[in-house]
């Protein structure tokens, strides 16, 4: 999976969609995806130096106005300039830590994704030079 | 022959997508309350559009202290007028017979936010009056409603501090803890009305008694002295009802037997108990189709709960009493999940959804369909999920709309509702056997500050940006991303 993004741009974001085996349990799917805090993490493919350091992802509904369906999550992250000011190829990570609902303090276990195919994150090179004053 | 296959019961994975929406809806339209209590007791996105007297006000008002006794003293003519633009309010509850005290000692500090500590008081307020242009929330949302609460911890248990008199949590220790509540304040105490208050209804407040209608009963809601149904032609006389279709002097008087019915679905309070539990009370009626065994209603108390078995993926225990009318349930977390002795403010939420909106007012109206699921959250978490939850429905009471106003469609904030523990009685020798202050007369023992409503059932990510939003202003822990994640101490 590739995902492109300019050289010092914030945008666009990077939306990452849950999928789920179709014989899952899905109520306690939701109990633990609502308990679960999501961070993103990013390094450099060659260097390995790390861009991006475990900072907080969000988690959303895919359709937040479907009253009536089953419920659909989008993982999401927002670049910041600092995280895009050098271009090159990174490695993107997510880690999902979720919480089980009988006792929210404890750690229900860990989940780091994409699991099946590696997310290659491209900086490309931009000439663009604007500041907001 | 056997052969195996890979368990992907608990398998996902998260794949890029294109998808140009931004994933949000707008819930500030569906905050139709919105109260710091610290602030104003006030606020609804809801103005009142015309004025609409109470003109009755003063047959219950005094009850709750909405209509302030001050020396004990009743005015029959006292009427309260509901003016254009007014909004949601609250009251600090008190109540006519001064045999309870309900204090709060307000403007608190910690850490430079303010809250009010409740020290045996707390706060109501009735949000529609039945059969008038009143409603500033509605009794069934298309497809459920939230609770939103900043309340301030440590609990002081049963005892509430410094507070010297009795309070509600003394005369029903298993009721305090009580942070919010919905449904009717009170039983009706109008339903039998003696020859004392038909005299006085009529000399005092000009409310003339029923006389010579002639009514059929078949619902099984009137009864003979108070024991066996009684079917069959009644009549009023001197606004009392009496059997046959006209009375004479074989007549015999008649009660009104409710069967409790002014409570089914309209009487549901969140609760945090003294170890730290939080969970709920709700009255709803009993399963036509119920076998087992019932209790007597007369006989029950907070003791009478009897838990049910529930499964181990469960992560709440659920205690019932079941009576021949009404169930009363109350489900709690199953392990403590709340340090109520920490000096603290949490983010309290509590989200019913129903399993389908209904489209139409009609079916908001007459839809039976009431499961769903019923969700808390601390700090944005989620700490309870009840799914097959039976939906709360406030109602009118089945008494005349005169006699009723502003004791339905109540919410209370930091406390549950005393019912007529402290109420005014036009006929001092009048007896009624209740029910609610049994299971709701019950205050909140720690501090409060935010109350909010939302018409509609708010997602677990939503609560998480509102809590996210405001954690650095009231210190609430909340989980950060990082190289270490800090899970202790959450609540």
């Amino acid at each position: 999976m590739i995902f492109s993004i300019r050289q010092n741009s914030t945008l666009p974001i990077l939306k990452m969609k849950v999928f789920r085996d179709g014989r899952n349990d899905f109520r306690r799917f939701e109990e633990l995806i609502e308990n679960c805090v999501a961070t993103f993490a990013m390094k450099d493919e060659k260097t390995g130096i790390y861009k991006v350091a475990n900072k907080t992802a969000n988690i959303v509904l895919e359709n937040p106005c479907d009253e009536d369906g089953r419920k659909h999550y989008i993982i999401t992250y927002q670049f910041t300039k600092d995280d895009t000011d050098k271009p090159g190829v990174f490695l993107g990570e997510f880690k999902l830590t979720l919480f089980d609902l009988a006792s929210p303090s404890n750690v229900y276990g860990e989940l780091i994704a994409p699991i099946h195919e590696q997310l290659y994150i491209h900086i490309l090179d931009s000439f663009v030079k604007t500041d907001i004053v | 022959m056997f052969y195996t296959e890979l368990d992907k019961s608990e398998y996902f994975d998260i794949v890029i997508t294109k998808d140009c929406r931004d994933f949000y809806r707008d819930v500030n339209e569906c905050k139709l309350i919105d109260i710091d209590v610290t602030v104003s007791l006030c606020g609804s996105q809801i103005t009142q559009s015309e004025n609409v007297p109470l003109e009755n006000i003063g047959l219950n008002g005094y009850d709750n202290f909405f209509i302030n006794n001050g020396n004990g003293t009743i005015d029959p003519d006292i009427a309260y007028l509901v003016e254009s633009g007014d909004t949601f309010c609250f009251h600090e509850v008190s109540g006519y017979t001064g045999n309870f005290t309900y204090n709060i000692d307000k403007l608190k500090v910690d850490n430079g936010v303010y809250y009010n500590k409740l020290d045996g008081g707390f706060y109501q307020g009735f949000y529609k009056i039945h059969n008038k242009n009143v409603e500033w929330f509605p009794t069934r949302a298309r497809k459920g409603w939230s609770f939103n609460s900043i309340v301030h911890f440590p609990m002081t248990g049963s005892t509430t501090g410094t507070t010297t008199g009795t309070t509600l949590n003394q005369a029903y220790p298993d009721n305090s803890g009580f942070i919010f509540y919905m449904g009717t304040r009170a039983e009706s105490k109008y339903a039998n009305q003696t020859e004392v208050e038909v005299q006085k209804f009529e000399n005092d407040y000009n409310i003339i008694p029923k006389e010579l209608q002639n009514l059929y009963t078949y619902n099984g809601l009137i009864s003979l002295n108070g024991t066996s149904k009684y079917i069959g032609y009644f009549n009023y006389y001197n606004g009392i009802m009496y059997t046959g279709r006209r009375f004479t002097a074989e007549s015999q008087k008649l009660q009104y037997h409710q069967e409790y019915v002014d409570l089914y679905y309209n009487a549901f309070g969140i609760r945090v108990t003294n170890d730290g539990r939080i969970g709920y009370r709700m009255i709803y009626p009993t399963d036509v189709c119920y076998t087992g065994a019932t209790q007597e209603v007369s006989g029950i108390t907070t003791s009478s709960f009897i838990k049910e078995p529930t499964s181990d993926c469960d992560n709440y225990d659920t205690w019932l009493i079941v009576t021949k009318y009404f169930t009363i349930e109350e489900t709690y977390t199953k392990k403590p999940v709340i340090d109520v002795t920490e000096n603290k403010f949490l983010h309290i939420s509590s989200v019913f959804e129903r399993d389908f909106a209904y489209d139409s007012k009609c079916a908001l109206k007459y839809g039976d369909y009431k499961k769903g699921t019923f969700s808390i959250y601390i700090n944005g978490f989620s700490v309870l999920k009840k799914y097959d939850f039976i939906e709360v429905i406030p109602h009118e009471l089945t008494v005349e709309d005169n006699l009723q106003e502003g004791v339905p469609f109540n919410f209370s904030f930091g406390g549950g509702t005393q019912n007529l523990l402290d109420a005014l009685y036009l006929d001092t020798n009048k007896k009624i056997d209740t029910v609610l202050e049994k299971f709701f007369a019950g205050t909140f023992t720690g501090g409060v500050k935010v109350f909010q409503m939302y018409c509609l059932p708010l997602y677990a990510f939503e609560i998480k940006k509102m809590v996210n939003n405001i954690a650095d202003y009231y210190g609430l822990n909340v989980i950060k991303g990082g190289r270490k994640i800090f899970i202790k101490n959450l609540f």
